[in-house]
């Protein structure tokens, strides 16, 4: 850690050899020194985020194939093309795009906090299911979108028998417009749900634990205290979960792609895939850009909600 | 292209930015910043040139030492072939060390848009007649003299009939040929299955009545009688293709270019007849959840179907089985059922080693595999690359390749082809006669018409409603 | 270590195995049918379930027919170096945010928090562009840059929360030692958030190891692909075999699952040590 102080180059710049002021405080002239701590975060942020937000939102008012250096400037085109009802899978995918959000965030969120509850406490072999909820976690799309298709696979997959053992028509999930969505929201559900356990888990050690001592002798059941004082007490990991699950929601792109390309028939198109095949398959970044634009307007308000719902659950906690 | 560098001036002159909402910060904050570079980018765009775009032939140099060239390719065979072929290469050509970036197909596209325009790709790309030449056309290097130059003035008569015609078809008017042929396809014929085809009679479909009779028995047996991966999209839109022609030859070409509408009866039938096929039930199951590679074709190979529709480029893979000159059969689509007669094959039979049915639904050709070399490249890296290219699809390379692709050279075939296979060659150069088109001008208009099969055959849509979709996609496309 | 099993120990709650073991067979099942597939020499057996005719041929001409190993090499290199840049720089910032009320330090945060939002399928193009102006194409530089980027902002969120969660005595008893605000930082805030660096650990390991488009993308020369490139050589243009790729996938699989189911203890004490409120 030591080392880092001198490569601290912010530092050096402005405080001239002097350690920076301590004592929090807004001073008139001088900036305050904690510009320079944001200083290397606001670089990386300028050259990696600033410049492809900007990128993205200039191209979406251009008409060009990628290829070409040739543009030609379209004004609002590409938006009234996607709102105006001139792409019909526009709004199929923002559908998706919130149905997915809408049923995988809480899905995640209470598979997790269930098993966090459960796992928590002196359950036998509680290490070894931790492992196996939080397995998934670890791998990447590729393998997960590989190991799933082979679950669903139409001819021979293991949930395909089942369906036909059962009766059913033995087409798999991923061949009916109707249930591709579903399937793929399990895959979702399976994959995160061990990690906001683990997250839970641990913000679960930060309850005070007289609240449960209290609650027992005054003879809560152990239902009654999940009720009254886990569940509660969790409310700010809840609403940071809610946060991070709700833009990785926006941000899906890789096992759905792999898995179901967004069919069939477009049952599963995502604004993400969408955005994928209209910039690289349909040579039309320039739409592309258009729809990315909605997504991050879109991923901002749910963020703005979120955020507030934060300091909010912080301060109704404390 | 580098003109619009992160602006970072807006972010402390936003007084006007509370922080009472993130939206009003993020949307603000970002378009303040796009503010400077959208206004400066809308009178000065026309000014980037990209001056790659050579219409000579380059000029070759030796390198005194060895050249590294790289080759980007979805088409490269899988470890341990992967290492064998590219050593016979480097044997062939030992001034060149030659390394292979190999992407999936689905990533390819994606790979080549963002490095062919920024001169960051490969030194030698292997590339689609049809659209994705046509893309990347400015960016790459004129090869007709070099053919001229390597293989003598009738080169172009040295492949396969058409497979030039195919990637001189593929680029604008006026501009030149950028790519050579490597391998080259007849697609649309089934290859049979015998042992499986023998528990439902084991005569290939005359009729689809007959086709429709073999599914049945075998699906009794848990077999299929053949196989469709719609997943994947090329396939469904190749289907299209025939089943139309079979109503009208070279229909959808002709309503690519504007000359007919894709509204034709004969489309129309043609997407009924393919519609008809699922309920019918001649498929595996679920084909549209199904990529036909590896799953629809691994159906086949691992004997649950009867038929796969292979293009020549199967004919590689069937050849290296085990029991290759008693287990396989060829035979195109029988006649559909309204179609009118269509006596396009002459002499050529409908099958092999049986006759399917007179007046046969046609395949299609293609130039699956085309290899081009950039633009601008170094003299030692330009010739480097030729010699890959020369090589590639040259005698030499064409006959090391043939263990793992159809060649597009004439005469090349692997060693150890019996009677009957040699016959299957022979019938496939036949077939190229009488071949549809497989490849589109413009992606708009074959993502809109997959979107309409997709639309038609899994949601039961209107075929007339979504092929005019297709039209105005078209129109659009060719404006 | 020793958790607080008193409040539950006294309950009954045996018979959540009842729900528990069917979940976990259904959580294992996708990764048993991987390894089993990478198991069986033949297409055929792929979803066979006999203990008979496993082998571990599949593995092995998987390993010596590709460089696993420089592969696995690079995976890390960009892995730890982006967690490295993430936990430094997310770290300062927050603190920044934080210990200091300035002028314009809710914008910064809320400009911050805007790259949470960036889709890496929307920006690749800007992105490579970015990469090749930046010299950075089949460099390190070229992933750890980028990887980075996408998991500030989370950084910087958790770490101002977690700092801000520190007890206000705190920050008056060492501003009255006279210390300076980076040994504050560096000796006093950072080791209190370890909650904060383990969780953005986890994150961001995760996210840069399992990555697969930048990665294909960036790094195209043949010496700086990662792990999560392996599987690519293992596809024939049109016919591939398939216990290999089930093999090769196992491959990459295997290790992450084997350090994360070692260090999970660490994992869930690291997450929860730190914080004694």
């Amino acid at each position: 850690m030591t080392v880092r102080e001198s490569a601290e180059a912010p530092t050096a710049v402005t405080a001239a050899g002097a350690p920076p002021r301590a004592t929090p405080r807004p001073k008139r002239r001088r900036p305050s020194p904690g510009w320079l701590y944001v200083a290397p975060a606001l670089a990386v942020f300028a050259v990696f985020v600033a410049y492809p937000i900007v990128e993205t939102i200039r191209s979406s008012f251009y008409d060009f194939d990628g290829v070409s250096p040739i543009r030609d400037w379209v004004g609002l085109d590409n938006y009234t093309e996607m709102l105006g009802g001139l792409d019909p899978y526009f709004w199929k995918a923002v559908t998706n795009t919130l149905l997915w959000t809408v049923v995988t965030v809480p899905v995640q969120l209470a598979l997790g906090l269930g098993f966090a509850v459960l796992l928590d406490g002196a359950l036998r072999g509680k290490v070894v299911y931790r492992a196996v909820f939080f397995l998934p976690a670890v791998l990447s799309s590729a393998v997960i979108a590989f190991a799933w298709g082979w679950v669903f696979n139409p001819d021979e997959g293991v949930a395909t028998r089942v369906i036909r053992a059962v009766g059913g028509t033995g087409q798999g999930w991923l061949a009916d417009p109707g249930t591709a969505i579903w399937a793929a929201f399990g895959v979702s559900a399976w994959r995160y749900s061990g990690l906001f356990m683990l997250f839970y888990l641990a913000a679960i050690q930060m309850i005070p634990r007289d609240l449960y001592e209290s609650a027992t002798i005054d003879g809560a059941s152990w239902w009654q205290r999940v009720r009254r004082i886990t569940v509660p007490q969790l409310r700010p990991m809840t609403v940071l979960l809610t946060l991070f699950g709700v833009i990785g929601a926006f941000r899906e792109f890789e096992v759905v792609y792999i898995l179901t390309r967004g069919g069939p028939a477009h049952a599963t198109d995502l604004l993400s895939i969408q955005i994928f095949d209209q910039a690289f398959d349909l040579s039309r970044p320039g739409y592309a850009a258009a729809i990315a634009t909605a997504l991050l307007v879109l991923t901002a308000v749910c963020a703005v909600v979120l955020l507030r719902l934060m300091s909010w659950a912080n301060r109704s906690v404390q | 292209m580098g003109t619009q560098k992160p602006q970072t001036r807006g972010i402390d002159s936003q007084g006007l930015i509370t922080r009472r909402t993130v939206l009003r910060a993020s949307i603000l904050g970002a378009g303040a910043i796009t503010a400077a570079p959208l206004l400066a980018a809308c009178g000065s765009d026309s000014g980037n040139d990209t001056g790659n775009s050579p219409r000579t032939a380059p000029s070759l140099v030796k390198p005194s030492g060895t050249v590294t060239l790289t080759l980007w390719t979805w088409a490269w065979p899988e470890e341990p072939l992967a290492t064998e072929l590219k050593n016979a290469f480097e044997q062939a050509v030992p001034e060149v060390k030659l390394e292979v970036k190999k992407f999936p197909f689905p990533d390819y596209e994606t790979g080549l848009r963002t490095a062919v325009p920024n001169g960051t790709s490969g030194d030698v790309l292997h590339l689609q007649t049809g659209s994705m030449i046509r893309q990347y056309t400015q960016f790459l290097s004129p090869l007709e003299d070099l053919a001229k130059q390597a293989y003598g003035a009738d080169w172009e008569t040295q492949f396969l009939d058409g497979s030039v015609k195919e990637i001189r078809d593929s680029v604008a008017k006026g501009d030149p040929l950028v790519a050579m042929p490597q391998q080259s396809s007849i697609g649309g014929v089934l290859w049979v299955n015998r042992a499986v085809l023998a528990k439902a009679g084991g005569t290939v479909p005359t009729s689809h009545e007959h086709f429709v009779e073999i599914s049945k028995e075998l699906r009794s047996q848990n077999l299929v009688a053949a196989t469709w991966g719609a997943k994947d999209n090329w396939p469904n839109t190749d289907y299209l293709v025939q089943f139309a022609s079979q109503f009208k030859p070279g229909i959808i070409a002709a309503a690519e270019a504007g000359e007919a509408s894709f509204t034709d009866d004969a489309v129309v039938a043609g997407l009924n007849y393919l519609k008809r096929t699922l309920t019918d039930q001649l498929w595996n199951a679920a084909p549209f959840a199904t990529p036909a590679f590896p799953d629809a074709y691994d159906l086949f190979f691992n004997g649950k179907a009867a038929t796969a529709a292979i293009g020549t480029w199967g004919t590689a893979a069937l050849f290296a089985t085990p029991n290759r000159l008693t287990d396989w059969a060829a035979c195109l689509w029988p006649k559909l059922p309204d179609a009118p007669q269509d006596d396009w094959m002459g002499q050529s039979v409908s099958g092999i080693p049986q006759a399917s049915s007179p007046s046969a639904v046609r395949p299609w050709r293609t130039v699956n595999v085309a290899t081009a070399m950039r633009g601008d490249l170094t003299p030692d890296k330009q010739w480097a690359a030729w010699k890959f290219i020369e090589w590639s699809c040259g005698e030499a390379g064409q006959k090391a390749g043939s263990a793992t692709y159809t060649p597009a050279r004439k005469g090349i075939r692997p060693d150890g082809l019996n009677a009957e296979w040699q016959k299957i060659y022979d019938w496939h150069n036949e077939l190229g006669k009488g071949a549809e088109r497989r490849e589109f001008a413009f992606i708009e208009t074959r993502k809109a018409i997959e979107s309409a099969i997709a639309a038609v055959c899994v949601n039961n849509a209107d075929p007339k409603a979504e092929l005019q979709r297709v039209d105005a996609a078209a129109k659009r496309a060719r404006a | 270590m020793t958790a607080a099993p008193s409040r539950v120990a006294r309950d009954r709650i045996g018979w959540s195995h009842l729900a528990l073991v069917p979940l976990a067979a259904l959580w294992l099942l996708p990764i048993a049918l991987l390894l089993n597939g990478a198991l069986r020499a033949d297409t055929a057996d792929i979803f066979s379930v006999s203990p008979t005719g496993l082998t571990l041929d599949n593995l092995i001409s998987v390993w010596r027919e590709t460089d696993l190993l420089r592969m696995f090499v690079n995976s890390t290199i960009v892995t730890l170096g982006s967690v490295v840049a993430v936990v430094a720089i997310g770290s300062l910032a927050g603190f920044g945010l934080a210990y200091y009320k300035f002028r314009g330090s809710g914008v910064v945060l809320l400009v911050l928090l805007s790259g949470i939002m960036l889709a890496p399928a929307a920006i690749i193009v800007p992105l490579y562009e970015l990469v090749v102006d930046l010299g950075l194409l089949n460099s390190y530089g070229a992933l750890v840059g980028p990887y980075t980027a996408l998991g500030l902002a989370a950084s910087v969120l958790l770490y101002r929360n977690a700092f801000l969660a520190l007890p206000v005595e705190l920050r008056e008893a060492a501003s009255l030692d006279g210390a300076g605000s980076f040994r504050i930082f560096a000796r006093m805030y950072l080791p209190l958030a370890r909650t904060a660096t383990v969780t953005i650990a986890i994150l961001q390991g995760l996210a840069a190891w399992n990555d697969y488009i930048l990665a294909l993308l960036f790094m195209t020369d043949g010496r700086h692909e990662t792990v999560q490139l392996a599987f690519i050589a293992f596809q024939g243009q049109y016919f591939s075999s398939l216990p290999k790729q089930f093999a090769v996938m196992a491959i990459v699989m295997l290790p992450v699952m084997i350090v994360f189911l070692v260090a999970q203890r660490a994992f869930v004490s690291g997450l929860s040590a730190g914080a004694v409120k």
